[in-house]
């Protein structure tokens, strides 16, 4: 583990938390990217540090690395590129349908929000 | 449709340049197993393959030149996939647990050969079917059907 | 055991699925289950009592220690019979007052479930598998009172039961955790062997336990479900609100009440006094009513009260007493909720002032309501009397306090019996349309049930020694001691027996003088208007509720996806913050890094800051790739050629897919709408939390053994020599097909999402 590679990360996920923060269905998933490079990167550190790849020929070395965090981070790059790919879909589909590619809020959230209960006292038992 | 924007130079030119990178993609399919690559990137290269075609001519020269459906491609791999699953039954091991054979070929001589690479195959055609699947969807020409219906 | 559970919720599936079939014979069917409970409990009756538990255990989830544990010793047996007692001669009754329908049978169905719910809640020995019971029961109830679904208030009185009894069963279940985390056990057995120590959690989990009892019992000031529940069809009302259910808390008092008094000093006093209280309140608000099931509601209220105050103090010769009483209470209370049953099934009312001269009428079923009702005064020679002098003479062991208040209680207790008889079956001057009963036939199950279980009364009154060992045993099963006291016709000339008749004559004088009695009861009642009265305070108390929920809602739940993701991102991050730091945690600050891991990090760093400042579309996908190549060249730095690989190829894809969707869309981005300082507030919380997080794991970190395992492991078994694609295809494989079956449902997602709205004059991909 390095500081600076540590530091990546963490301004990977800051930037990432702050894109997703707002409307524009296109920069969510720019700022969701970012979040998953970090995410790999901090899986990444949890492993070893700089080393010499994991293919075994002969004796193993000290310097190898470990394989594991590097096999799940191959599949968190293509997931990520699956998800990507689904996420650009409904943003290309918001908007053409929409004209615009921003998250509404949800009117339906806002209506619960503002129900009157008023005249809704439950009915006396006998 | 627009006219077509690409010239047949340009197409021949993309497509002897494709034709190597899917050679490519193969190879890293078949060596990923010792060296670095394997079905995931395998067929990233082809995709990348995809794509150059695509920048010869839009999804009409896709079409022509890669007459795939991406739905029977991923379909085959998913099925190759878990069928290698299912086949470490007969030999009484566990679900995808592999096993290997080595044959000797004159010429050639030892070969190992893998029951995971078949598993691999599954992720690969999974993966170009995917590309190509995203490429043909996403990269139409297109204008938009109704804007803000 | 476990079969006559099952057994139950087979004849229930059984009820529902052939309901068109079944017609009245339903609750035929439907008492296989109760009749299975007498059979097993018979059989195993001799065994038990001679204090050899049954003992039975299934393993349900066993990675959570949760086993569902069935112990049947003379305590749990008790309210098996009453359950088994009460059940049977309910059932068939229910099939001569229900007419066939296919709700009846539902009806039958739910009773069956309810049946066999009580009947595990008993039986269990596990703290959560009585909570799940528990929770049964209450669901069942619901279903039951809520029965005539098109009355307003029924529907009204079942979520009102179901409302208080399930709070109750939630407080309940929190305080089983809390004692259960002390006492190191959720098996019930062992927790009252080997009670926790007195701590605050403790305290708090007996608190809450006590809560959970007294909800589902109706004690004061929980009591007004009860009543309200009356609106449940009478066979419903004589099974759950009088024999089975309202004795759930009781049996959890009962069970856990020596271990909770030797645990906590308050227990006892307080017990008494909710006991004592409801005693009271019931038997007040009892002589005040019309409606005879409502008369009898209170009159079951105030009954409650007395057997929990009995059986949750801890005390042997209490509990001996409640026992008793409990049993005696079953027969004589069900017997009469049946007759109200019959009179209104027959007449079409329950209204005393309508009532008159039923005694002529229907004298089969007044003979019955007599015996019960002799038997509920506590007359001697009845079952009731030998109960209440065996809990008079362990009261006045105790303080002659506590018999005064019983013995009042029981004054009103007599002078409402005689309300009822009289009022049901007397000839008096009737307020309106009078209305007269006729005879019902010797077989009919309307009297045939409610006489069967009057005989018991009667039978086991001129016997009560024949109840001795079961009572006795099941005293000694829940405090350990044996003869705590004695169940007999004739007690002597004791003190205990001058209370009882003191509160016998005291209640046949208040009969009497009616007009008196008319006449206190307004005064208090104009007193006691100004005082919080449960229902009022519940139907109050309901919609303050809603309205802190919508209002909860509107503030949370307010339809905006930035403020939900905001909510998420700070849980997330605070959460586990102050868990680690409450830890005392170390932290350990790496390396600076190479030189090349320094370039490549300050590139990285340099496109992701633009990122979120740049507005122009293409840019942003220029930046974006930017990063993306320089993590590929980071992975390589770390050993992993690859990531490298995946990483170059897949940022490629997706510059690639961005560039196709961006090409719709206009060229720059509008401005935020979202406001920018808390946005940054977040993203800098979350920035700093995954560097704490990092410094945290590398003074937490050890060398992986699994990763030793896969370095040996690949070539000798995988014929491998590239670990991490061995890993993917061959020890991990189960996990990629699970990838590539994501891959493709996210492919085929936007292929769906897409190709509809894009025109391309084409058909098929």
């Amino acid at each position: 583990m390095s500081l600076i590679t540590l530091a990546v990360a963490a301004i990977l996920f800051a930037v990432g938390t702050y894109l997703i923060l707002q409307r524009m269905l296109s920069r969510v998933i720019i700022g969701l990217g970012l979040i998953s490079h970090g995410a790999n990167l901090l899986i990444m550190l949890a492993g070893t540090g700089p080393a010499t790849p994991p293919v075994v020929t002969g004796e193993i070395a000290p310097t190898v690395a470990d394989p594991l965090p590097q096999a799940m981070v191959l599949t968190a790059i293509v997931i990520t590129f699956g998800i990507t790919a689904f996420l650009l879909a409904l943003a290309l589909r918001s908007y053409l349908l929409t004209g615009t590619d921003a998250v509404e809020d949800d009117i339906e959230d806002r209506r619960i929000g503002r129900l009157d209960r008023a005249d809704e006292e439950p009915e006396v038992a006998a | 449709m627009k006219a077509t924007r690409s010239s047949a130079i340009l197409e021949a030119g993309v497509i002897t340049v494709a034709g190597p990178l899917l050679v490519f993609s193969l190879y890293l399919l078949l060596a990923g197993h010792n060296q670095p690559g394997g079905g995931f990137a395998g067929g990233l290269v082809a995709g990348i393959a995809v794509l150059l075609v695509w920048a010869a001519g839009g999804t009409t020269t896709v079409r022509r030149v890669l007459p795939l459906r991406s739905t029977v491609l991923m379909g085959t791999g998913l099925v190759v996939a878990a069928l290698t699953g299912f086949a470490s039954f007969i030999p009484g091991l566990e679900f995808l647990e592999s096993g290997y054979v080595e044959v000797s070929i004159p010429l050639v001589g030892e070969v190992k050969f893998v029951s995971a690479l078949l598993f691999d195959i599954g992720v690969y055609l999974v993966v170009v079917g995917m590309s190509l699947g995203l490429i043909k969807a996403l990269g139409e020409e297109g204008e938009p059907a109704e804007v803000g219906r | 055991m476990i079969l006559v559970l099952l057994l139950h919720l087979l004849v229930a599936i059984a009820l529902a699925v052939f309901h068109r079939r079944l017609d009245k014979r339903a609750f035929l069917l439907g008492a296989v289950g109760p009749a299975a409970t007498l059979l097993w409990s018979l059989a195993n009756y001799d065994g038990v009592v001679a204090g050899a538990p049954v003992e039975q255990l299934v393993s349900w989830v066993p990675s959570l220690d949760l086993d569902i544990v069935f112990r049947v010793d003379a305590y749990a047996l008790v309210f098996l019979l009453v359950i088994a007692g009460a059940g049977v001669p309910i059932f068939l009754y229910s099939q001569r007052y229900f007419t066939a329908s296919r709700r009846a049978t539902i009806f039958a169905a739910t009773m069956t479930v309810f049946a066999g719910a009580m009947v595990g809640l008993v039986a269990a020995d596990h703290l959560l598998a009585l909570f799940v019971f528990w929770e049964l029961t209450t669901i069942s109830s619901y279903l039951l009172i809520g029965y005539k679904d098109e009355e307003a208030s029924a529907r009204s009185a079942a979520l009102h039961a179901a409302l208080v009894t399930g709070a109750g069963g939630l407080a309940m279940l929190g305080g089983m955790v809390l004692l259960a985390n002390e006492a190191g056990t959720y098996v019930i057995s062992e927790l009252t062997a080997n009670p926790p120590p007195a701590t605050t959690a403790v305290s708090v989990g007996w608190a809450l336990v006590l809560i959970g009892a007294v909800t589902k019992s109706a004690q004061f000031p929980f009591h007004a479900w009860l009543p309200g529940a009356m609106a449940a069809p009478t066979p419903a009302s004589a099974f759950l609100h009088s024999a089975t259910m309202v004795k759930a808390g009781i049996f959890l008092v009962g069970r856990l009440g020596v271990a909770a008094a030797g645990s906590v000093d308050w227990w006892q006093p307080v017990v008494l006094t909710l006991g004592a209280t409801t005693m009271v309140l019931g038997g007040w608000r009892a002589l005040r009513q019309t409606d005879l099931k409502l008369l009898l509601a209170f009159g079951t209220v105030s009954q409650l009260g007395f057997i929990f105050l009995l059986m949750g103090s801890g005390d042997p010769e209490l509990v001996f007493g409640g026992v008793a009483l409990l049993l005696s209470h079953a027969l004589f209370k069900a017997t009469l909720f049946l007759v109200v049953g019959a009179i209104d099934h027959e007449t079409g009312t329950r209204d005393l002032r309508r009532l008159s001269g039923l005694r002529r009428s229907m004298p089969g079923l007044f003979w019955v309501a007599t015996a019960a009702s002799l038997s509920m005064a506590a007359v001697p020679l009845m079952l009731g009397f030998a109960a209440k002098e065996a809990a008079f003479v362990a009261l006045l062991d105790e303080n002659v306090w506590w018999v005064a208040i019983a013995a009042a209680a029981s004054t009103l207790t007599v002078a409402y019996t005689v309300r009822f008889l009289r009022g049901a079956f007397g000839d008096h001057d009737v307020d309106r349309d009078p209305v007269f009963g006729r005879r019902l036939s010797a077989g009919d199950p309307l009297l045939t049930s409610p006489g069967a279980l009057a005989l018991a009364s009667v039978v086991l009154g001129l016997v009560p020694t024949v109840l001795f060992p079961l009572t006795d045993a099941a005293t000694a099963a829940v405090t350990g001691v044996a003869k705590a006291g004695k169940l007999v016709v004739w007690p002597g000339w004791v003190p205990a027996l001058a209370w009882s008749l003191a509160s016998l004559a005291g209640g046949l004088f208040l009969a009497g003088r009616s007009d008196l009695m008319r006449r206190a009861g307004d005064r208090v009642a104009t007193v006691s208007s100004h005082l919080p009265d449960a229902e009022h305070t519940y139907r109050r108390s309901i919609p303050a509720l809603l309205r802190f929920a919508d209002r909860s809602s509107s503030v949370l739940q307010n339809g905006s996806l930035p403020a939900y993701l905001a909510i998420i991102l700070i849980v997330a991050v605070v959460a586990p913050t102050v868990a680690v730091l409450t830890q005392s945690p170390s932290f350990a600050v790496p390396e600076g890094g190479s030189l090349l891991e320094w370039i490549l990090g300050g590139l990285i760093i340099g496109f992701a800051v633009a990122l979120a400042f740049i507005r122009r579309r293409f840019a942003v996908v220029i930046l974006l790739g930017g990063v993306g190549y320089g993590i590929a060249a980071l992975y390589s730095v770390f050993g992993g050629p690859d990531l490298t690989l995946t990483q170059l190829l897949v940022e490629t894809l997706v510059i690639a897919l961005f560039a196709f969707v961006l090409r719709h869309l206009p060229a720059t981005f509008s401005r935020p709408v979202t406001a920018q300082l808390p946005r940054l507030a977040v993203a800098l919380l979350v920035g700093a939390f995954v560097f704490g997080a990092g410094l945290f794991v590398n003074a937490a970190r050890q060398p992986s053994s699994v990763a030793a395992t896969y370095l040996e492991q690949s070539v000798p078994e995988a014929a491998g020599s590239n670990v991490v694609n061995v890993i993917l295809v061959d020890f991990r494989a189960f996990d990629t097909l699970g990838e590539i079956t994501v891959l493709v449902a996210a492919v085929l997602g936007a292929a769906g999402l897409v190709i509809p709205v894009i025109r391309n004059g084409r058909t098929g991909s």
